[in-house]
């Protein structure tokens, strides 16, 4: 806390005390007796920061929820969709963030996804890999309540050997029904040409 | 953003009545013309190509294309955006399929007529389980979308909002059959069409394309990713969906067969081509939502978001709701009437004359028409009160329609087949179609494909395995 605070004669002196080795007596005395006055003035200080702050932080902070399902306490996304949800009371606005990383342990820069009245929001077109998100509340007057615990959430799409598979198998079924319903055509006009 | 409700509960009545109003006005009009039990339930066989084709895009636009085909695009990027279009192929495809049904079936009623002389009692048992599964999924996720719209854009509670918007298409099908359903779906087709490619057009005019494309690689790169797998196999899984949907159900047969003989064909051809552009300006909005600062609360509502935001940035502010709210109501409106039309047909037509061996007069044709179009508009009511997730057994019937695919194109081409293979390979596609649906190794995007690739298989092999000749081919 004193680094905060710019530091008057006596809390050097006091500092002082404390470094150097005093060796009178009533120097001793007065030393321990400023020593202690600043002491004081420093859960003071720290009382009334801490005060300050706690005004800032006013209210609780929100809690970030989803639907998806969980593994380890990481939620799974196979779609590279979230739907976000999150409260707390009093709040006017709220701030959501998200730190994503194709490696967990990289995450990259906060980016701030919504800033707004509105208490959710459905995230679309992520990357595979993991995403970080967190969100805080802004009250009417302006504080601001703590970063909500983050939500953890890894997105992994179907492998690439079962994608192809079944799209090689979409584009033969397609192809297929669309050529039958070709050739019958053809045939069944070609049938009533011969009957005519 | 939230879908603010946008004109207050006192306008959103007015505005649903009045074009209730004007639809049952409209049905009790056309109905007129609806004198016997072919003119209720075919239009007398007369529709010609104007009304054709738009009857025939009007119902293909339901609330899914304005709702789910945004939300495709929001999710899945461009190929969800392309995917969604490619139910297109579907009435594309059913064009040389509509020539051969009124060549094979002149005097054809109902999808069930087909499946009873092709395939024999099971396979129509199996058809009608699947069609009733689809269908029935189908007209409750119309209304319960209906009443979660209206409650979204106007505060009109829920319940209020999707009974009105059922009683409204019940009675003007009940007075008009047909008749109405074509007449009505014509006037909504164009109010569908501008509205929707409006909007699209007022996205590309409110955003800069280069900078658009830098924000969406940067926050949503996967969107444009050309690989992107959930999205690449949705192309051929909503295509197939697409498929399985037009040729097997009720809808389109009863269309195909209301058609003048060579108006159905390019009736179809021309609906699908101006069906195409709907899902792609309508998924494009969608992309577009995080360009445009839009934020997403529910991905299912992405449409409307879009669209409102568009239309106050515009300066269309007060009419947003309006717009949005006359649009939807319309896509909407043309898919309950429709299957509210073909479902009654159906059962009229297939399960009171084969099933409970009932011969109904012409003079007693109105009132049970009535009766069961009612009881329909009720069954869907009643499912749609407690709001349940049912779009999840609509989706789940990709795969059930999906399998039937081959067996109609078998049925109406092939001269030799194998009945009971063809029978069996549709049950083994439902099945393993629905698995795939649920497994985490493959997922909702591949349950049509597989649905439609084992029926295939199943089929093709029916052909060589002790065909037997069927009657019914000319």
């Amino acid at each position: 806390m004193h680094s905060l605070v710019s530091a008057p004669k006596y809390w050097r002196f006091a500092r002082a005390s404390r470094t150097k080795a005093v060796t009178n007596p009533s120097r001793k005395a007065i030393y321990h007796f400023i020593s202690s006055f600043c002491f004081s003035r420093s859960v003071l200080t720290g009382l009334v920061w801490g005060a300050l702050l706690g005004s800032l932080f006013a209210f609780e902070a929100p809690t970030l929820t989803c639907e998806l399902q969980q593994e380890d306490g990481i939620y799974q996304s196979t779609d590279g969709v979230v739907d976000l949800k999150w409260h707390t009371d009093g709040a006017e606005a709220y701030e959501l963030t998200q730190q994503s990383s194709a490696q967990r342990i990289k995450y990259g820069l906060s980016e701030v996804r919504y800033h707004g009245p509105d208490a959710s929001s459905v995230r679309t077109g992520l990357n595979e890999g993991w995403h970080l998100f967190k969100v805080r509340a802004i009250a009417e007057d302006g504080s601001i309540s703590e970063w909500s615990e983050p939500l953890e959430l890894k997105v992994t799409y179907m492998n690439a050997g079962r994608l192809r598979v079944l799209l090689i198998l979409g584009g033969i079924v397609v192809l297929s029904t669309a050529g039958a319903i070709v050739h019958g055509h053809l045939s069944h006009r070609k049938r009533k040409e011969a009957e005519a | 953003m939230n879908l603010a409700v946008s004109i207050s509960p006192s306008t959103g009545w007015v505005v649903v009545i009045v074009l209730g109003i004007i639809w049952v006005g409209l049905g009790l009009w056309w109905g007129r013309k609806a004198k016997s039990s072919e003119g209720f339930m075919l239009a007398g066989r007369n529709i010609g190509l104007a009304l054709g084709s738009a009857t025939a895009m009007a119902t293909w636009v339901t609330s899914n294309t304005v709702m789910i085909a945004p939300k495709l695009a929001f999710t899945q990027g461009i190929w969800g955006m392309i995917a969604y279009s490619t139910a297109a192929f579907g009435l594309l495809l059913f064009a040389p399929l509509a020539i051969r049904i009124r060549s094979i079936l002149p005097k054809g009623v109902t999808t069930g007529d087909f499946f009873r002389e092709r395939y024999g009692m099971l396979g129509w048992v199996t058809f009608i389980v699947i069609t009733m599964i689809y269908s029935v999924a189908w007209l409750v996720t119309m209304t319960i979308a209906g009443g979660e719209i209206l409650a979204t854009l106007t505060g009109i509670p829920y319940h209020h909002g999707m009974t009105l918007i059922l009683v409204v298409c019940v009675l003007y099908t009940l007075f008009g059959g047909l008749y109405a359903v074509v007449g009505t779906d014509f006037i909504q087709s164009i109010i569908i069409l501008v509205g929707i490619l409006a909007i699209g057009f007022m996205v590309f005019n409110q955003i800069d394309v280069g900078s658009a494309h830098e924000k969406i690689s940067y926050a949503q790169p996967m969107l444009l990713c050309h690989a992107m797998p959930v999205a690449l196999l949705s192309f051929f899984n909503l295509m197939l969906f697409g498929f399985g949907e037009v040729f097997h159900n009720n809808v389109w047969w009863s269309r195909a067969f209301a058609m003048r003989n060579k108006v159905a064909p390019k009736a179809f051809f021309i609906s699908g081509l101006l069906w195409l552009p709907i899902p792609i300006a309508a998924g494009f909005a969608a992309l577009m939502a995080n360009p445009l600062g839009v934020n997403i609360t529910n991905a299912n509502q992405t449409g409307p978001m879009v669209a409102q935001h568009v239309l106050v940035e515009a300066g269309f502010g007060a009419v947003a709701g309006f717009v949005i709210l006359i649009v939807l109501f319309c896509s909407i409106a043309s898919s309950i009437d429709s299957l509210l039309a073909a479902t009654s047909d159906l059962v009229l037509n297939d399960v009171t004359e084969h099933v409970l061996h009932l011969k109904i007069s012409e003079a007693q044709f109105r009132k049970a028409a009535g009766i069961v179009t009612i009881s329909i508009g009720l069954l869907a009511w009643a499912l749609a009160i407690p709001r349940w997730p049912i779009e999840i057994v609509l989706y789940l019937s990709g795969p059930l329609v999906a399998s039937l695919i081959w067996p109609i194109i078998a049925g109406l081409y092939w001269q030799r087949i194998n009945g009971s293979i063809v029978i069996g390979g549709i049950i083994l596609a439902c099945v393993l179609g629905v698995w795939a649906y649920f497994s985490p190794s493959f997922g909702w995007f591949t349950a049509s494909l597989i649905g439609a690739a084992v029926s295939m298989i199943c089929t093709i092999a029916a052909r060589w395995i002790q065909p037997s000749a069927l009657n019914l081919i000319h």
